[in-house]
């Protein structure tokens, strides 16, 4: 049924209000809108005006304090200096006036790779913000499909009893897979985490959380590319992972990579 | 209008910290202003983001995120068009929900970690109950029946989509959608 000036008729498919209550209520993400409605200005206001709404339910949230990491981790990938930062903090990120780079790993190929080279904030001065900052806007890491892949870098990581309890495949397109060989037991209320370091200074970083042992793609979209002798390990820990940031319960198994022939 | 910072939202030195004023200032550069409306929210923030994450990691994660696109964008906050801390929440639940659905594609798994991690925090009536009075919010969702308000508070603090409510409610994925926004309407109309 068209009206008499000949528009399209608004279904409920394309009626800008109630994609906009879609949106508000997170059911549709933003960027998953179509450009004529996104644009649409009675879209836009009415998905401001639920947001506000919808708005005090975020302060029903209970406040989870940061872990120390995080504000240094903030600053670095801005590029910031520390003058903002709390006394208790180790300086860990250079000034901006010192623009020398850490070494520079061979770099393989892809945009997971050039982004990596342009996270390791840990090591290098003068980050380039701007690149971090496309990539973070654009939101998605794109994970190639599996086919027939190799691993370049393989863990083995052992128990303290040194029997073999998984193995950590890391490939040339940055991906890197946890496969466990045998199961755990794991308490109620707890969970398996998973860690890596490759650098004491910085500690490591969690990169997986599971309820049992089995094989799980390992989430490294922020790290720098894993090299060789980096140790990944498996510990128990509440099941919503370290309340820390860093280890807290016991190590389950661990090892070190190493290249694969 | 600008954002009152309700009690509990100060910086180091206890001072409540207006967020629109925050991002103006962050607008010029200002490192310590980042700082303010970081000492004032980045809990709450995680917190937010943990609902619908699960992981702690993963929630610090969304929250740098954010905090970083704060950072780049905040030329583009305009105080006449809505208040800082919605802007600022906008960010970070955009950024938590790409996150979320990333996971949930790429990971090898069954079923996503959120499914498999329940807490008091995510109970839909407990968090009602903790709206506060100082808006409408909570009255008019206790006019719609509670399989209705529950659908919505859920599909806003967990971040579900349309298949996910449909999933948890055993309603077909057909009518889910309309359900859902005919509550919605029931709850504006109560809003006003």
């Amino acid at each position: 049924m068209s009206d008499t000036t000949g528009q399209m008729p608004v279904s409920d498919d394309n009626n800008p209000r109630l994609i906009a209550m879609d949106v508000a209520l997170g059911l549709v993400r933003e960027d998953e809108v179509s450009a004529t409605i996104a644009a649409d200005a009675t879209f836009q206001t009415a998905l401001a005006d639920w947001r506000m709404r919808l708005a005090p339910l975020d302060d029903t949230a209970t406040p989870v304090a940061p872990s120390d990491a995080l504000w240094p981790h903030l600053l670095s990938s801005l590029g910031l200096s520390q003058s903002s930062a709390p006394d208790a903090v180790q300086s860990m990120t250079p000034t901006r006036s010192q623009p020398s780079r850490a070494p520079v790993r061979d770099s393989a190929p892809g945009f997971l790779a050039g982004m990596w080279e342009s996270l390791t904030f840990w090591r290098s001065v003068g980050f380039a913000g701007a690149a971090a900052s496309v990539a973070l806007a654009a939101g998605l890491v794109v994970m190639t499909e599996r086919a027939q892949r190799r691993p370049i870098f393989v863990a083995v990581l052992v128990t303290d009893q040194n029997e073999t309890a998984a193995i950590v495949n890391a490939f040339a397109d940055g991906t890197a897979e946890l496969v466990p060989t045998r199961d755990f037991a794991v308490p109620a209320g707890k969970a398996i985490e998973i860690w890596t370091l490759w650098d004491r200074q910085v500690g490591p970083r969690s990169i997986g959380l599971i309820e049992k042992a089995r094989t799980i793609r390992l989430d490294l979209r922020h790290l720098p590319k894993t090299t060789t002798g980096q140790l990944f390990e498996m510990t128990l820990e509440p099941a919503t992972g370290s309340p820390t940031g860093r280890p807290t319960g016991p190590i389950l198994t661990k090892g070190t990579t190493e290249v694969a022939l | 209008m600008s954002s009152f910072a309700p009690p509990g939202r100060a910086n180091r030195t206890g001072t409540a910290v207006d967020i629109d004023n925050a991002l103006l200032r962050c607008a010029t550069g200002d490192e310590r202003a980042l700082r303010d409306i970081y000492d004032a929210e980045a809990a709450r923030m995680i917190g937010v983001a943990q609902r619908m994450l699960k992981r702690r990691a993963l929630a610090e994660e969304a929250v740098h995120d954010a905090f970083v696109l704060v950072w780049r964008k905040a030329t583009s906050f305009d105080p006449t068009r809505g208040s800082g801390l919605t802007w600022l929440y906008t960010i970070l639940r955009n950024r938590t929900l790409n996150i979320l659905r990333d996971e949930n594609r790429t990971e090898l798994r069954d079923a996503p970690v959120a499914d498999e991690i329940a807490s008091e925090d995510d109970d839909p009536e407990t968090i009602i109950m903790r709206l506060s009075d100082a808006t409408e919010l909570r009255r008019c969702l206790e006019t719609l029946e509670p399989k209705r308000r529950n659908a919505i508070v859920l599909a806003y603090t967990q971040g579900l989509s349309h298949s996910d409510v449909s999933d948890r409610l055993a309603m077909p994925l057909g009518t889910v959608k309309s359900w859902i926004r005919r509550s919605l309407a029931s709850l504006k109309e109560c809003l006003g």
